[in-house]
């Protein structure tokens, strides 16, 4: 009886480390962030380890210090506070990619506040990897570029990746096509207006068709 | 089936420590920290909530694994609290089986109580909040995320189980579970860092090889990456569940029984 019940044990064993051998070669990757790390040069990889269990809770605490960044800043501004909050804010993004909040931030306070448009539009940029549902991220980003760095085409670089996504009001999209205007390139401009009229009800197609016939005219002459 | 007695009477044991106690109590206030926290953040609201109820989660479980149940196994080994126990017909099978469902249900009582008080006022103080500042929260999303979590522990349990089995003392045991839950966190960071291509080309590869060797042999400890998914909403795939359940519960049990298998031939 005892031997069997070795055996037993010792199936169970042999068993056991096989089937968890298997498991393992299908890795449960869809919900990790590690591919992040690498993001940004501000953001270090001993920053994930040390959070170790409690990523969450550890990036929203690098918000709130964004936010004692930013009470100093208010009172007397030194170019070095801009620095720490895109730092911070990067810290933030690398511990929890979706959180909605350092984006924001990013968009605001960096861009508006702590003066650093660039980092502000690489933060933003990423948001645009990692929220694909929000059409946000693409219209900050590029509203900062055009109105901070007075770049038209970057602007509607960024603000075409608006296209597709749920929900977009159509000012964006009236902006995009302006910042499209003052930029030079017309092949993109065709295909922004392209993806802008699969967007639209039948109805409200005329214009933009125009337009594209029109941009298509300057190309062919 | 004389290892159900034994569960009976771990539970009781467990009940009666003043250190299980007051992790309940902590259980039950631990919505304060997330209501705190919530407090100080302008819009993700519901998600800055979820992840104090997940931080708390993680860390009355490492209370209750380190200091209660690693603890309680060394002095039941090292002070021969089990000579009472292992007399027949009660197999050292028994008392092992007995013990491992005990502390498991001291750890499910732990977690639904957490569940339970988190939410309620969860559903007081992020439910009368707009839409837009709840960022997906349900009562659903967090009795999901301590399901992660619980799952994740029995391997915990099983390694604990394991070390105890082979280990000569309270201070050797503590440090190794402690040790095997630090690097279980550490390496998945330092071996992605390891795949940049300027880390890769200074690093030998048979480094890189036998961190990928202690890797596999550790747990994979991912509740920490879902609970943050959950925390936006983002609802995991059954396949995926299934897999990590699968996951976690095959480690443990091949480290149980690994550690029963030394424990029967140890010299008590």
């Amino acid at each position: 009886m005892l031997a069997t019940k070795q055996i037993l044990v010792w199936f169970g064993f042999v068993a056991s480390v096989l089937l968890l051998s298997w498991v393992r070669m299908e890795p449960i990757a869809q919900y990790q962030t590690q591919k992040g790390i690498w993001a940004s040069s501000y953001s270090p990889v001993m920053d994930k380890a040390i959070a170790g269990p409690i990523p969450g809770l550890m990036a929203d605490f690098r918000l709130l210090d964004v936010f004692a960044i930013y009470y100093d800043m208010k009172y007397a501004y030194k170019p070095i506070d801009g620095q720490h909050m895109a730092v911070y804010l990067n810290r933030a993004q690398n511990l929890d990619p979706y959180f909605f909040d350092v984006y924001r931030l990013a968009g605001s306070l960096l861009a508006y506040d702590a003066r650093m448009p660039e980092a502000s539009i690489a933060l933003l940029q990423q948001g645009i990897t990692y929220r694909e549902d929000v059409w946000e991220f693409p219209f900050f980003a590029g509203f900062i570029a055009h109105d901070l760095l007075e770049d038209d085409f970057l602007a509607f670089q960024l603000m075409r990746q608006v296209v597709g996504r749920e929900g977009i009001p159509l000012i964006v999209l009236t902006l995009a096509s302006r910042f499209l205007e003052k930029s030079s390139s017309k092949e993109d401009a065709i295909a922004f207006l392209e993806g802008l009229k699969q967007l639209m009800p039948s109805d409200y197609q005329a214009g933009i068709q125009k337009r594209i016939d029109d941009l298509r005219g300057v190309l062919e002459h | 089936m004389l290892w159900i007695e034994l569960v009976r009477l771990t539970w009781l044991e467990i009940w009666q420590s003043r250190s299980y106690r007051i992790m309940l109590v902590l259980a039950l206030l631990a919505p304060a920290l997330g209501i705190v926290l919530g407090s100080l953040f302008m819009v993700d609201i519901g998600k800055v909530y979820v992840d104090a109820i997940a931080a708390s989660s993680q860390v009355l479980a490492m209370v209750y694994f380190i200091f209660l149940v690693v603890t309680m196994m060394s002095r039941d080994i090292f002070d021969r609290i089990c000579y009472m126990l292992l007399t027949p017909p009660v197999t050292r099978m028994d008392y092992y089986i007995g013990r491992f469902v005990g502390f498991q249900m001291g750890f499910v009582a732990l977690l639904l109580l957490l569940l339970l008080s988190s939410a309620i006022v969860g559903l007081l103080y992020i439910g009368e909040k707009p839409a837009f500042y709840q960022s997906g929260f349900s009562p659903w999303l967090l009795a999901w995320m301590v399901f992660f979590h619980f799952v994740q522990y029995i391997s915990i349990l099983g390694v604990i189980f394991f070390i105890v089995s082979w280990s000569s003392g309270n201070v050797e045991t503590m440090l190794f579970s402690i040790a095997v839950l630090l690097f279980a966190w550490v390496f998945p960071p330092v071996l992605k860092a390891m795949q940049n291509p300027d880390v890769a080309s200074d690093t030998p590869g048979g480094v890189v090889l036998l961190l990928q060797w202690v890797y596999e042999v550790l747990p994979h400890l991912q509740g920490a990456e879902i609970s943050l998914s959950l925390a936006h909403g983002v609802a995991i795939s059954l396949a995926d569940t299934l897999l990590y359940v699968a996951e976690h519960v095959l480690y443990a049990l091949v480290c149980f029984i690994l550690g029963l298998l030394i424990f029967q031939r140890r010299d008590l």
